[in-house]
C-alpha cells in the first residue's frame, strides 16, 4: 500500500514536471503574439525565457505572479519598454506559458544544448541588404513612399540622425541608434508588433507588411551604422552674419516700399503755419 | 439688350443754399458712432475749393477711379489698383487719404461751462479730439473752405482750376468778381463702381433691384482699396470696427417708401430721386470710350422707360411693373434725358456716377464787361463806379454767357470733362426758361423774344413750364418717385427663403459685424 502511495505521488510529482513542458508552453505561445518580443535564449524586444527563468526561480508565487503580468501587462520589471496586456488569453494557456518558461531553469543545460542546433528563424542580417532597400526604408520612414495599409509614415513622430532625412518629429523616441539598442530582430518585432499603446492603436487598422518592415529595418540599421559620422554643418558666425545682412535686406527694401507712401495731409503746409496753444 | 434698373439721383444746384442740412441729416442717422466720427456720407462744399477731403478731384495724388489702359484698345483698369500694382503693395495701400485729409474730428468740453468755479474770468469749453480725447488745436473741418474762406489756401487750389490760364485764375479771385457755388456730393452710386473693382474681399456689391451700392460688413477686411480707388473719395474707414463704410442711399428707408435722410430733408428741395433703366452689355464699352464722347455714351447707357421694346426686355429681366411706372415718372429722367439738363460729376473718373447734377446758373448770371461812356444802364444793373459793370439783368444775359464772370471752363471741367459747349448747352436752356418765366410773370420779355431763346435753346414751351415746375412747384412726391420695393424677391433670388420661415423679418438679421482683424 504504501509503496502504491507513493508511486501515485511519485507520478503525480512526475506529472507535474511532465505538465510544464517547455514544449507545449511554446505550441501555445505560438499561437499567441509572444514570439514576436520574446525568444528562449536571446532578448529581442523583452527578455529572454531563460532570463525569465532564471531571475524568478526562486520565488514562491512567481508563476501566478508572471501569469497576471501576461494577462494584464507589465511595466518597469526589465526596463522601459511595456509588455502590452493579452486580456484575450484565458488564465489556465497563459499558467501554462509560465510554468513552461519557469521550468526551463530546471532543464537548462539541455536547451542550450538544442538552442544550438536551432535555426535562426527570419533573422535580419545586415550582409544581404543592398542600397535599394536602404533606400526604399529610408522612403518609407520620411513618407516619400506611402505604406501599402495606409499607416502613418514614421517620421510623424519619430526622428533619425541622418543626412538624407531632414527633421522628424519628436513626439516619440529619436530612433538613431535603436539598432543598437534592440538588434534586427527586436526592431522588427516592434514594426510587427507594437507594444506601445499610441504606436499600436496608430498601426491597429494599418499594419506593416513584412517587405516595408525589411527596407525600414535595413534603412535603421544603415543610419545607425552612419550616425557617427554625420554631424550637423557648422555655420560659425556665417550664420549669424547671414543674418544681420538678410535683415539690413529686408529694411532697405521695406524702406523703399514705404518712401512712396502718402505720410502727410495735403493741408501739411497750411497746418504747420497754425498758432498752437500747447 | 440686358435692362437694369438703377435708383438714381439729380441735384439741382442753382437751389442749393449751402445750409449743409443734409450732412447733418446723414450724419445723424448714420454716422455719430465711435470710428465714424469724421465721415460725412453726405458732404456739401464750396467750388471753387479744395472739398472734403482736401484736393479728393486730384487724382495724382488718390490714384483713384479708371484710366484707360496704355496700348489697350478701349480697355480701362483701375488707377491704384490692378494684379501687378496688388502684388507689389500687398499689405500696403500707399495713396489713402490721412487722417489730416479728412479733419480731426473734435467736440468740446461744454461741461467745463456749467461745472467752472467762479473766478475772474469767464470758462472756456475746450475742443477735445475724437480720436484721442485730448484737448486739441482744431486744424481742419470738413467745410472749412465754406464760402470761399481761405481762399488763398483752398479755392486757389482746386484741382479743377488746372486747365485755366493764369490771368483767368486770377480775374476768378478778383474780389469784385468773386462767385462761388454749392456742391453736396453723396456716393454716386456709380454703375461702373471702382469700389467694387478694387476689393480683394469682394465685400463690395451693387445691389440688383436698385443699383445702391453697398459693403458687406461682415466680408469686409480692412484692406481699404476702396478708399483709394473710389476717385470721390466716399468710401470711408471706420477704425473702430475695422470695416469701411459708405452711403447706403439709406436703403432701409428707400425699401419702406422713404425718401433718402438727406434729400427728405434738403431745405432748398434740390434733389430729385427716380428709377432709370440702363442698358448692362453697353457699360464696359461707355466707360472706356474716348475722353470726348464719355458723357454722351454714359447718357446713351440710359433707356427711354417708355419704349415698348424697353418695358418688355425690361420685364424678361424681371424687373417689377412697379419698378417701371417709377421709371416712366422719374424726375431724374426728365432731367437726365427728356430735357438734357443734367450731366454728372467728373465723368473722366469713367466710373459713370449715377448722380447728376444740374449746373448752376446763378455764378454766370451777372455778367460783366467794361463800361461803355453815356451808355444807358438798364435799372437794375449795378454801377461799381469804376470801369467794370456788372450787369445783372436779363437784358444782356443771351449773349453774355461767354463773358460770364464764373468761367465756363471751369465748370466744364467739373461736369462735363472739358466739354465748354455741353456746359453751354445746359445753361443756355436753364436761361431760356427763366427768361421765358420772365415773359411769363414779369412781362418785360416779349413773347416773341422768349420763344425765340427757347428755340435756340432747343427747348418748347411746354417743356419750359414743365422745367419750371419741377424745379420750382415740385412737391414731395414729384421729386421722390420711390417705386415699391420688392425685396422679398431680390432674397429669393439668392436664397432660400423657407429655411428661416417663421422667424422674423425675411430672417436676415446677422448679428453685429465683430472687428475683423
Amino acid at each position: 500500500m504504501k509503496i502504491l502511495i507513493s508511486i501515485v505521488t511519485i507520478s503525480f510529482f512526475f506529472g507535474q514536471f511532465v505538465f510544464a513542458d517547455f514544449n507545449q508552453a511554446e505550441s501555445l505561445m505560438k499561437k499567441s503574439d509572444c514570439l514576436a518580443c520574446h525568444s528562449k535564449t536571446q532578448k529581442i524586444v523583452g527578455p529572454s525565457f531563460e532570463e525569465i527563468s532564471k531571475k524568478y526561480k526562486n520565488e514562491k508565487n512567481a508563476s501566478t505572479q508572471l501569469t497576471q503580468s501576461v494577462i494584464k501587462g507589465s511595466q518597469g520589471k526589465w526596463g522601459a519598454i511595456p509588455m502590452p496586456p493579452h486580456p484575450t488569453l484565458n488564465e489556465k494557456d497563459a499558467q501554462t506559458m509560465i510554468e513552461g518558461i519557469l521550468s526551463l531553469a530546471n532543464t537548462e543545460e539541455n536547451s542550450k544544448k538544442k538552442e544550438k542546433n536551432e535555426p535562426e528563424a527570419s533573422t535580419f542580417d545586415p550582409t544581404t541588404v543592398t542600397q535599394v532597400d536602404i533606400e526604399k526604408g529610408q522612403f518609407y520612414f520620411e513618407g516619400r513612399l506611402r505604406f501599402q495599409n495606409r499607416g502613418p509614415s514614421c517620421i510623424a513622430c519619430h526622428h533619425v540622425k541622418n543626412d538624407a532625412v531632414i527633421g522628424g518629429g519628436i513626439l516619440a523616441k529619436d530612433l538613431t541608434s535603436v539598432f543598437s539598442r534592440l538588434g534586427g530582430r527586436g526592431v522588427q518585432a516592434i514594426l510587427g508588433q507594437p507594444p506601445f499603446a499610441v504606436m499600436e492603436q496608430a498601426y491597429l487598422d494599418h499594419p506593416l507588411t513584412p517587405d516595408e518592415i525589411y527596407a525600414l529595418v535595413a534603412f535603421l540599421n544603415d543610419a545607425d551604422q552612419k550616425h557617427l559620422y554625420q554631424t550637423p554643418k557648422d555655420y560659425g558666425a556665417g550664420l549669424v552674419l547671414s543674418g544681420v545682412f538678410g535683415a539690413i535686406v529686408l529694411m532697405v527694401f521695406f524702406l523703399f516700399i514705404g518712401a512712396r507712401r502718402k505720410r502727410f495731409s495735403v493741408n501739411q503746409d497750411i497746418f504747420k503755419r497754425q498758432i498752437k496753444s500747447q | 439688350m440686358n435692362v437694369r434698373s438703377q435708383v438714381s439721383m439729380v441735384f439741382h444746384l442753382d437751389k442749393c443754399i449751402g445750409c449743409h442740412t443734409c450732412s447733418i441729416a446723414c450724419k445723424n442717422i448714420w454716422t455719430d458712432r465711435k470710428g465714424a466720427e469724421y465721415m460725412w456720407w453726405n458732404n456739401v462744399e464750396t467750388k471753387p475749393g479744395t472739398g472734403y477731403p482736401t484736393k479728393w478731384e486730384d487724382q495724382s495724388i488718390y490714384k483713384g477711379g479708371w484710366q484707360k489702359t496704355e496700348g489697350g484698345e478701349n480697355e480701362i483698369s483701375l488707377r491704384g489698383a490692378g494684379k501687378r500694382k496688388g502684388l507689389l503693395n500687398i499689405f500696403h495701400n500707399p495713396n489713402m487719404p490721412v487722417i489730416d485729409d479728412y479733419y480731426e474730428p473734435f467736440t468740446y468740453k461744454y461741461l467745463d461751462l456749467i461745472e467752472s468755479p467762479s473766478m475772474d474770468d469767464q470758462p472756456t469749453a475746450r475742443p477735445v479730439s475724437l480720436i484721442t480725447g485730448r484737448p486739441i488745436d482744431i486744424k481742419m473741418g470738413p467745410n472749412w473752405d465754406d464760402d470761399l474762406s481761405g481762399t488763398q489756401d483752398f479755392a486757389r487750389k482746386d484741382p479743377n482750376l488746372e486747365n485755366l490760364s493764369p490771368a483767368e485764375q486770377e480775374a476768378m479771385f478778383q474780389l469784385e468778381r468773386m462767385a462761388f457755388f454749392y456742391l453736396p456730393r453723396i456716393c454716386n452710386h456709380c454703375l461702373n463702381p471702382a469700389c467694387v473693382a478694387s476689393c480683394p474681399s469682394g465685400a463690395i456689391y451693387k445691389r440688383g433691384e436698385d443699383g445702391v451700392v453697398l459693403i458687406n460688413q461682415n466680408v469686409c477686411r480692412a484692406w481699404r482699396m476702396c478708399v483709394t480707388a473710389c476717385p470721390y473719395k466716399k468710401s470711408y474707414y471706420n477704425w473702430n470696427t475695422g470695416k469701411s463704410e459708405k452711403c447706403i442711399l439709406c436703403y432701409p428707408r428707400i425699401e419702406a417708401g422713404y425718401a433718402p435722410a438727406c434729400m427728405h430733408s434738403c431745405v432748398g428741395r434740390i434733389r430729385y430721386l427716380g428709377v432709370l433703366l440702363y442698358d448692362a452689355d453697353r457699360i464696359e464699352q461707355a466707360a472706356a470710350s474716348d475722353d470726348s464722347e464719355l458723357v454722351q455714351k454714359q447718357l446713351d447707357l440710359l433707356l427711354d422707360p417708355c419704349d415698348p421694346a424697353v418695358i418688355a426686355a425690361a420685364k424678361e429681366n424681371g424687373i417689377a411693373d412697379s419698378t417701371l411706372h417709377a421709371a416712366q415718372n422719374s424726375p431724374v429722367y426728365k432731367f437726365v434725358k427728356e430735357w438734357k439738363l443734367a450731366l454728372p460729376l467728373h465723368p473722366e473718373f469713367r466710373t459713370l456716377p449715377m448722380l447728376f447734377y444740374v449746373p448752376p446758373l446763378l455764378p454766370v448770371m451777372a455778367t460783366i464787361r467794361e463800361k461803355i461812356k453815356d451808355q444807358k444802364l438798364h435799372d437794375i444793373a449795378k454801377d461799381w463806379e469804376d470801369t467794370w459793370l456788372y450787369d445783372t439783368s436779363t437784358q444782356e444775359l443771351w449773349g453774355a454767357i461767354d463773358q460770364a464772370r464764373f468761367p465756363l471752363k471751369y465748370m466744364a471741367n467739373l461736369f462735363s470733362n472739358g466739354d465748354q459747349n455741353l456746359m453751354k448747352e445746359k445753361l443756355l436752356k436753364l436761361m431760356a426758361v427763366r427768361i421765358y418765366r420772365r415773359h411769363k410773370t414779369v412781362g418785360d420779355v416779349t413773347e416773341e423774344k422768349s420763344n425765340q431763346v427757347l428755340k435756340e435753346a432747343g427747348l418748347t414751351p411746354k417743356m419750359a413750364e414743365a422745367i419750371y415746375a419741377l424745379t420750382s412747384l415740385a412737391k414731395f412726391d414729384d421729386r421722390f418717385v420711390i417705386p415699391a420695393a420688392h425685396r422679398e424677391q431680390a432674397i429669393e433670388m439668392m436664397e432660400f427663403t423657407g429655411d428661416v420661415k417663421g422667424s422674423t423679418g425675411f430672417g436676415f438679421k446677422d448679428q453685429t459685424a465683430k472687428r475683423g482683424l
